[in-house]
This record gives structure tokens, sequence and C-alpha cells, in this order.
């Protein structure tokens, strides 16, 4: 992860630097922006979905206590559809 | 909900950059992550795997919430939580560090220029002591402490950092000012007891004045006092209420041992003061309380319900402050019979009672605090381990026989 997020950071500078050649003071314009609640919404919500990926496997584990899984459980559940 | 809260900015706050504003922001929503996405998955998993082994292992079933923390501490489920939750905590508060640091002059100057508009009092004396229980460690992890460096004394730095990290700490679900705590209560007070006009004021442990502040504003004749241990709070109070256009008096003192004359208050209140004391120490501040206050005088503190109407797991889940928080009397606070303390301070016995305040948090509209998403703030059934209570600030309530 910290690989792809220094690479981003190098993408992301390097795109204001091509903008600034083009007389676009994207720094600048991008300290100035003022984000409205649709805008914050959206990168709430993409923050919260990085999040459950990121946290996948252990959710995973407390879903399966939730559900009373456990590897006798499936192993019954195998001998089960096996005779019928 | 989607949490898009944001707080107020004002003239003695940073303004970040749009990095540390990022780094802000999702430290926020880590937070709202844990609480919403891993803290529900710890009751399936005490259930299904933690409690069965303890009873394995032991031979019974967990008894307490000590127990319980036996049963949990090497599970790798809760594991994971308690980690990310520590450091979650640490992220928040080295996320606004940048930004006080890149600010630290302007800020000072601001401080200073925001505190001379404040016709209030600030008093700051020298060689103050500030307790053990506040000065041993950073409480609730944040750099400094309440009370920082007694070689600065002009800073503001830990005010600061306290007036943005609280912020980020409660998700904003304060409000934008971080005010709902004091606006809940003095909301109550104008609901419960329209005739109660006191002219006197007192807020014990105020830090930066954030909850000191409703009570100027719904009480404005009074006049109001703001006390703490920490020397960069109140110098920070001073200067924030000034910013807001507000003349509060603000002075570094100890609550057990004010200097105030006795019975000079109308209403005595504390934030989330009581919890960051100690054992010996609370029953001081209730008789110091009691001390200060007027004949039929009222003391309402705003903190933490006891654990003896509470499930063994859900203490066990509030104490999680007390060990990976740095909260030391998170715990053993909510094993005190607080209403007993009271009237063994002197107050009325008939008086003496917890309530529930509601959240003013509805009252805001605009930057993120839609009425839909404060509603979902305010009206949540209680859940341990999410900030503040579904509901409600609990509230201990005591009055001075007249």
């Amino acid at each position: 992860m910290p690989e792809r997020v220094s690479v981003l950071a190098d993408q992301l500078d390097a795109t204001q630097r091509v903008l600034a050649k083009h007389s676009i003071d994207a720094r600048a314009e991008i300290q100035a922006l003022v984000l409205d609640d649709a805008a914050l919404e959206e990168r709430e919500a993409r923050r919260q979905a990085m999040l459950e990926r990121m946290f996948y496997l252990v959710r995973k584990e407390a879903a399966e206590a939730a559900g009373k899984e456990t590897t006798e459980s499936y192993f019954a559940a195998l001998d089960a559809i096996a005779e019928r | 909900m989607l949490n898009t809260f944001q707080q107020q900015l004002h003239a003695v706050l940073p303004t970040p950059t749009p990095e540390e504003a990022s780094r802000q922001e999702f430290a926020k929503s880590l937070k709202h992550f844990i609480q919403q996405g891993l803290l529900p998955g710890l009751q399936p998993v005490y259930a299904g795997r933690a409690a069965p082994r303890f009873e394995k292992e032991a031979g019974r079933s967990p008894k307490d919430r000590h127990d319980i923390r036996k049963a949990m501490v090497s599970d790798n489920y809760f594991r994971h939580y308690a980690a990310v939750n520590r450091i979650s905590q640490e992220l928040l508060w080295d996320s606004v560090i940048d930004s006080i640091e890149r600010e630290e002059d302007a800020l000072r100057a601001a401080a200073a220029e925001n505190s001379a508009k404040n016709r209030g009092e600030l008093r700051v004396p020298e060689n103050f002591q500030v307790p053990r229980y506040v000065s041993a460690l950073d409480i609730h992890c944040m750099p400094g402490g309440y009370a920082g460096d007694p070689e600065d004394p002009d800073g503001v730095s830990l005010g600061v950092l306290y007036d943005r990290g609280v912020y980020l700490y409660s998700m904003g679900y304060t409000g934008p000012f971080n005010d709902d705590m004091g606006r809940s209560v003095v909301n109550y007070l104008k609901r419960k007891m329209p005739d109660f006009k006191p002219k006197r004021i007192l807020d014990l442990g105020c830090t930066v004045g954030h909850s000191t502040l409703p009570y100027k504003e719904l009480f404005p004749e009074a006049e109001i006092w703001g006390i703490d241990v920490g020397g960069p709070m109140v110098r920070y109070a001073h200067a924030r209420a000034g910013a807001f256009g507000l003349d509060v008096n603000f002075a570094q003192m100890n609550a057990e041992e004010t200097e105030f004359e006795d019975a000079s208050f109308d209403l005595v209140v504390s934030h989330i003061l009581l919890h960051e004391t100690s054992g010996k120490a609370m029953p001081r501040v209730l008789e110091e309380c009691f001390r200060v206050l007027k004949p039929g005088g009222l003391m309402i503190h705003a903190d933490l319900p006891p654990f003896d109407l509470m499930d063994p797991f859900t203490q066990f889940i509030l104490d999680n402050e007390t060990y990976y928080n740095n909260e030391p009397f998170w715990g053993a606070m909510r094993d005190l019979d607080q209403v007993a303390m009271a009237k063994q301070a002197g107050f009325d016995p008939e008086s003496v009672r917890f309530d529930t305040a509601p959240m003013a948090v509805m009252e805001y509209a605009g930057a993120g605090y839609t009425e839909d998403s404060a509603a979902d703030v305010a009206e949540r059934e209680f859940t341990a381990g999410e900030f503040a209570p579904g509901g409600g600030w609990e509230v201990l309530i005591a009055q001075k026989p007249a």
C-alpha cells in the first residue's frame, strides 16, 4: 500500500506540474476549493467503501461468529448433503 | 449514515492544507468505520468463541467485565478492534499537529488579538501545581496532555490541538462548534426549570471553553467563569471566547480547591470532567461545588453514568477506554456511587438524581449537519463503544439546601 500511495502522490504532483505549464495553478485552486455536501458525501462514501474492503477478512470472522459457522458445522453440512 | 459533519473554523483554529484536511477527514472516517463496522462484531465473537474458550479453561462462565476482558484479550478479532481503535486515536492527533506547527506563530498572535477582545478576566497564576491525575500521562493520548510545558507561559498550541482533535474524536457529534454538551445542559435547564435564572455560573474543568460558551449565549446577563488545571487550555479558551465575541472569565484553578468565595455561584457545572480526576479528588470536587454554591444553587455534572445498571459485556466495552485510551479513572469512576457521594457532600438527598439531557445536535444546520444526519446522531439507541450515548447526555444533578 505505501508503494501505491507513493505512486499516487507522484501522479498528482506530475498532474499539477503539467497544469502549471498551461498556466493553471491547480495547487492554489485546490487550496481554495470548498467542498459542498454532495462532494463531502461522495468522498466519505469512498472512504467507507475502502475501509470495508480493507477490513473484509476480519469482518468475515465476526459474521461467521454471528452465524455460528464453525469447522464442525461445515463438515456436518458436507456429511448431511452427501447422505441425501 | 454517511458522516460529513464539518467543524466551523474560527479565528484561533488553523486552516489546514488540502493534505492535512484529508488526513484529518480520514481519521474521522476511520473512527466512524470502527464504531459502525468493527464494534458490532465484538458481541458475536465473544458469545461464539471467546466465552466458550474461557469456560473450557476456567471451568466456569465469565462473571464480570474483568473475566470478559481475560476471555477477549487473546482473541484476534478483539485485538484487531482494539489496535485499530488505538491507532485511529493516535492518527487523529498526529493529523492535527502539523497544521498547528505550521501556523504556530500566527496562532499565537491570533490568540493574543482575540484574547484582548474578551473583556472577561484571565487568571493564570505562577507556580500552579497541576494535579498528578492530569500530569502523570497524556489523557486520551493527546500529545502534551492538558497542562503541557510550564516553561511555555504563553503557549496555546495544546488548546488548539484539543479544539480540533476533540472535534475529530467526537466525529462532529458535538456540533460545528464542539459545544453540544454545554448546549444540551443549557437546553435542559431552560426546558425543565424555565424560572431558573442564574446570575453567576462556574464551569469546572472547562478545557477550551467549548461547553462554557453556550451558558453565556443563553444567559447573557450572567457572569461566567470557566476553570481548568491546564494553563494552555484556559489561555486558549479566553482567546476562543473573544473570537466568538463573548465576554467570559477563565482561570487556571483546581476544581478540588478553587479561589472563589463561599456561596457565590447559582450554578456549578462540568462536562466530562469527573472521570478525568481520581478516587480522592472526585469527592473533593463535589464538596467544593457545595461550598461555592449559594443556598438553593444547582450542581450539574454531565459525565459517565455508573456501571451498576449495565450488563458486564457493556461494561467491558466501555472500559476499553481505561485500557487503550489513557483514561485511568474511566472504569473506576463508574464503579463509584455518585449519588451517595453527592449526598455525602451535603446536597439535598431528595434532589440528587441522574437524568438525561437530550443532545442539541439537531439545532445545527449546514456543513454536513442535515436534519437527517443530525437526527441519526441524536436519536440513536445507546450502544456501548460509540461516541456519546444515543438519546442524550447523562447528567448528575443536585441542589444545595435553600
